[in-house]
């Protein structure tokens, strides 16, 4: 019944890892479940491609990593924001937004009924 | 971190597979959760794994892209790492510095004076020998034409060559340019504002084959360099900028050099001296310029006249010796006539010289002598690197016990090394930059005083900043070692004991390194005291004439003037200078200081004249004054008197010709024939004078001879010499004012001393005693400093020796002595070997050096009793301290 998943556009991954990463420590199987839930099954995400921007991320100083134990008493990745990753998440936030709501006063009634 | 931070660099490659098996480990997590979750959903086992490997993707690309991503990550952290680490102990050594400015001022110090006389000297050598001059494109490809041709049994090269031989060589193939240059001393202007500019004649093809390009406008072309072309001229750029205020309308301006209107066509790009050193005012087209400057062209015909250089580039880097090989074939098929005539050598062939000077035997005088200031400058810098290294020392001697204590508590001996190293690296780079300062500050000066002639504007200051920065480094690590040696050896037990002595291995290190700087200022000093004996013997030379009281006076007039009309504005200008009341005597001369005139010759009595290898026989016509004026000693017969001038030829010979043509018999009343033709009269002998330098300090005796300058003879006057009472100095701008007051149509007049126009060939000495004797007393204040903290240090580590002898009855004077005993052995011992160094290595100096012998015993003497007293002078302070110690504070020291 749902609408088949959309590949992400370039670069929009990245942002979805950061604000998955807001409330606190996750590992990486949190992050794609998190995603995945938010987006009720719409975007198309290769567990890869997650796995490589979170390593991109922690690259960049926008993440910062710790092994701990999961829930399940296994040894997993940590991940959480750093400042400078708080910062770049409210930036691109509001990028994406003005984007998008750009985007939509072009395409004006179509976007709408296209929706449901 | 205890640990330094280069073992965490090596350890990264250890990181690379940890990294890795943490990766696994992190998608092996995530897999595994996966298939969890999708099993707790209703999956089976084997569809929950087909499905978590199909969400993952494309497995390999992604594990190669984040193993990509975590190596350069971990790169990054182990760099930022290390710099964190060296940021630290930068931090503590400027922090060491800061606690002891004292000792920090010392050691920057001695290593500024050190680096920054490297400094100062590199920028001169670098300019002379290892850079070719500026504005040449691809100078390797680029080398002067000389012609080396045995003459009179010698190999000889000569540089300059015939008009004829720049048109034989443009038509070689093998050269992809060719170009011919001449420099001579012009006056540029009329009357008082005039002034003497060095102008270079060049022909049009010296520029593209230099491939240089004009700062302004263009350089002149073919059509410029024709006979009778209308005059062009080119100006340096120091010219335009300083004479002309760098006026950007100077195109299409006229300028008169010597005389003639040249039109301005371009500006030469600033430090462009062409092939040579010295700066060029003006670049002019060499076959109408020369022509209009002498009035004919008699320079251009024939071979006779060698005064054109010859830069050359080649076509093609492998085949330079068949080039040259046909250009020599060439050069012999124009001197054929001399050649079969017995003239010319047979086998003369043209060689090349490149641009950066040769550092052979037959490189200049004056490069060898910069390239020995270089040695002795590393000397001090090498004196002042042992002096650095004692300080060190003497530190690390006092810290020996917080070293112990350190090392006692776990601290590795490579950090105390490298803690060493880094706070000696940081004095070093400190001193350095200092040096480099005073270096730039007194480096004009210097280069003023040792090469005056030289353009120093194309010089590169960026390579001497590049050397000093390696220089500061090596003398850095260089002063580190000894320090470093001892921190690595040093013995927890010995160290940490009581009351420790001060002997052991550390101050013999200290006495070796004070002993090798009194042998090496030692060595200066000899240095110093050789060069200054051979400028007093330069100095001392007799010319001949009366160098300190005659004036040369250069006058030209405002229109083109030859024969009778020549002859008689300088009989008006010798008038006009003998109404001058400090003026006792003027004559003229037809070869001034540095020219010489050979003619055809014939001696009654011989078939022919005798050849030297000085060349000559060179005569000089000369008016009734010249006698008198320069003060020529009379050894037999008389001068040239007025009588002489306009009655039968007489001549008077030099004593070096007198014994050429007739030894042993009395030249006197004897005939020459001189000049072209058959039936000459017999130019009568009527005296015999001392030798008179004819243009140089040093030169070979050549054979000279004096005749009349009279109205009949096709030769010109060009110079007047007068001779003064009082300072010549002071007298020659009086010169030049009364004949521009007195004398009519006069365009320019120089007057110099006579001092001052031999002056350059004393500029090696000069250049020798300067900096040996700067560079001496350097060393000999680094190195008495050096011996004074030696035994200040001494002393203070034996108060309490000193203070139990003195309790126990010791003389004061007693234990002074020994103090003094100690420093005047290390001098002492210092003396000697340096000595014995100077006594080997003088000899190599030989050639520098003028009639003095490199083993001079007095020089030697001096030298071995200056550092002596120097040596007792560093005692003294110390010796009184080591009887200052009040025996009851001794005795509570522990």
């Amino acid at each position: 019944m749902a609408a088949p998943p959309l590949p992400l556009l370039p670069g929009t991954l990245d942002v979805l890892v950061l604000a998955a990463l807001e409330p606190g420590l996750r590992h990486g199987y949190d992050v794609a479940e998190w995603i995945r839930e938010r987006s009720e099954e719409t975007l198309q995400v290769d567990d890869g491609a997650l796995y490589t921007s979170l390593h991109r991320l922690e690259k960049r100083g926008l993440l910062a990593s710790e092994w701990g134990m999961s829930e399940s008493n296994r040894r997993a990745k940590f991940y959480r924001l750093t400042a400078e990753g708080t910062r770049r998440l409210d930036e691109e936030s509001r990028s994406w937004s003005r984007y998008a709501a750009a985007v939509f006063r072009v395409l004006g009634n179509r976007a709408q009924t296209a929706g449901t | 971190m205890t640990e330094p931070g280069w073992r965490r660099l090596f350890r990264i490659a250890a990181f690379r597979s940890d990294a890795h098996r943490d990766l696994s480990e992190e998608l092996e997590f995530h897999r595994w959760r996966t298939v969890q979750g999708l099993v707790a959903k209703g999956w089976t086992e084997a569809d929950a794994q087909r499905e978590a490997r199909r969400r993952f993707g494309d497995r390999e690309r992604y594990l190669r892209e984040m193993e990509r991503i975590d190596k350069r990550r971990l790169r990054m952290e182990g760099w930022t790492m290390w710099m964190a680490d060296r940021w630290s102990d930068l931090r503590i050594s400027l922090r060491s510095v800061a606690r002891q400015p004292g000792f920090a001022a010392a050691v920057i110090l001695t290593f500024a004076l050190g680096i920054g006389a490297n400094a100062a000297l590199f920028g001169i050598v670098d300019r002379l020998i290892l850079q070719p001059p500026a504005h040449i494109q691809d100078a390797d490809q680029v080398v002067q034409l000389e012609v080396e041709r045995t003459f009179l049994g010698r190999v000889i090269r000569s540089e300059s060559m015939a008009w004829e031989d720049y048109l034989d060589a443009a038509e070689v193939a093998g050269f992809s340019g060719v170009g011919g240059y001449s420099s001579f001393g012009l006056t540029l202007g009329e009357g008082m504002g005039a002034r003497r500019i060095n102008a270079v004649f060049a022909t049009h093809d010296l520029f593209p084959t230099l491939g240089v390009t004009p700062h302004m406008g263009r350089f002149y072309g073919p059509d410029e360099d024709g006979f009778g072309a209308p005059l062009v001229a080119v100006l340096g750029y120091d010219l335009w900028a300083g004479q002309y205020g760098g006026d950007q309308g100077i195109l299409g301006t006229t300028v008169r050099i010597a005389g003639a209107p040249y039109t301005v066509v371009g500006v030469a790009p600033r430090g462009f001296t062409g092939m040579e050193l010295e700066r060029v005012d003006a670049w002019l087209p060499m076959r109408p310029a020369k022509v209009a400057t002498d009035g004919d062209d008699t320079w251009f015909s024939g071979r006779g006249y060698h005064w054109v250089r010859l830069a050359v580039r080649f076509r093609d880097a492998d085949s330079r010796q068949a080039t040259l090989d046909q250009a020599t074939a060439l050069h012999l098929a124009g001197y054929q006539e001399s050649i079969d005539e017995g003239r010319y050598d047979p086998n003369a062939r043209l060689v090349t010289q490149p641009l950066v000077a040769a550092l052979g035997p037959d490189s200049p005088p004056g490069d060898r002598v910069a390239l020995w200031l270089a040695g002795v400058s590393a000397l001090v810098l090498l004196i002042a690197c042992a002096n650095v290294a004692n300080l060190l020392l003497a530190r690390s001697l006092r810290r020996r016990r917080e070293s112990a204590v350190r090392l006692a508590l776990g601290i590795s001996p490579w950090r105390l090394v490298e803690q060493n190293v880094l706070d000696t690296l940081v004095l070093a780079f400190m001193g350095g930059a200092t040096g480099l300062a005073m270096a730039f500050w007194g480096g004009s000066a210097l280069r003023s005083r040792l090469v005056p002639d030289v353009d120093w504007t194309g010089a590169s200051d960026g390579r001497v900043v590049a050397f000093t920065i390696g220089v500061s480094a090596l003398a850095g690590l260089v002063s580190a070692v000894a320090p470093g040696v001892m921190a690595l050896r040093q013995r927890l037990s010995g160290a940490l004991a009581h009351g420790s002595r001060g002997a052991g291995s550390g101050s013999r290190i200290r006495a070796a390194l004070t002993l090798g700087q009194a042998a090496l200022a030692t060595l200066l000093l000899v240095g110093a005291g050789l060069f200054i004996q051979s400028m007093s013997s330069a100095r001392q030379t007799d010319m001949g004439f009366d160098v300190d009281h005659v004036v040369a006076v250069d006058v030209e007039p405002s229109s083109e003037m030859s024969g009778v009309e020549l002859k008689d504005f300088f009989s008006r200008a010798e008038q006009t200078l003998s109404t001058i009341p400090f003026v006792q005597a003027v004559g003229a001369t037809g070869s001034p200081w540095g020219w010489g005139f050979g003619e055809r010759l014939a001696a009654e009595g011989l078939d022919s004249i005798p050849r030297t290898p000085a060349g000559g026989p060179y005569y000089h016509r000369v008016t009734a004054g010249y006698f008198p004026a320069m003060g020529l000693r009379v050894i037999q017969g008389r001068g040239l008197e007025e009588a002489d001038f306009g009655g039968a030829p007489v001549a008077v010979l030099n004593e070096t010709m007198a014994d050429l043509l007739w030894p042993g018999q009395d030249p006197l009343g004897k005939c020459l024939y001189t000049g072209p033709g058959n039936d000459l009269p017999c130019t009568q002998v009527v005296g015999v004078t001392a030798y008179a330098h004819r243009g140089g300090v040093v030169e070979e005796e050549a054979p000279q001879y004096y005749l009349t300058l009279t109205a009949q003879e096709d030769d010109d006057p060009r110079a007047l010499q007068v001779r003064v009472s009082g300072d010549p100095d002071v007298a020659a701008p009086q010169i030049v004012q009364s004949l521009y007051a007195g004398l009519s149509g006069l365009r320019h007049v120089r007057a110099r001393p006579m001092r001052a126009v031999i002056d350059p060939d004393f500029r090696e000495w000069r250049m020798g005693m300067t900096v040996f004797t700067l560079f001496g007393v350097l060393a000999l204040l680094v190195a008495g400093v050096g011996l004074y903290s030696l035994l200040a240090f001494d002393v203070a580590e034996r108060r309490r020796e000193f203070g139990i002898r003195l309790a126990l009855g010791a003389s004061a004077d007693g234990l002074r002595a020994r103090v003094l005993y100690r420093a005047m052995a290390l001098a002492g011992a210092g003396v000697t070997l340096g000595l014995a160094a100077a006594f080997a290595l003088a000899p190599r100096a030989g050639d520098l050096l003028f009639e003095t012998s490199p083993r001079d015993p007095m020089v030697f003497l001096g030298a071995a009793a200056v550092l002596l007293a120097a040596g007792a002078m560093a005692g003294v302070l110390p010796a009184r301290r080591a009887t200052q110690v009040a025996p009851s504070e001794a005795l509570k020291l522990e």
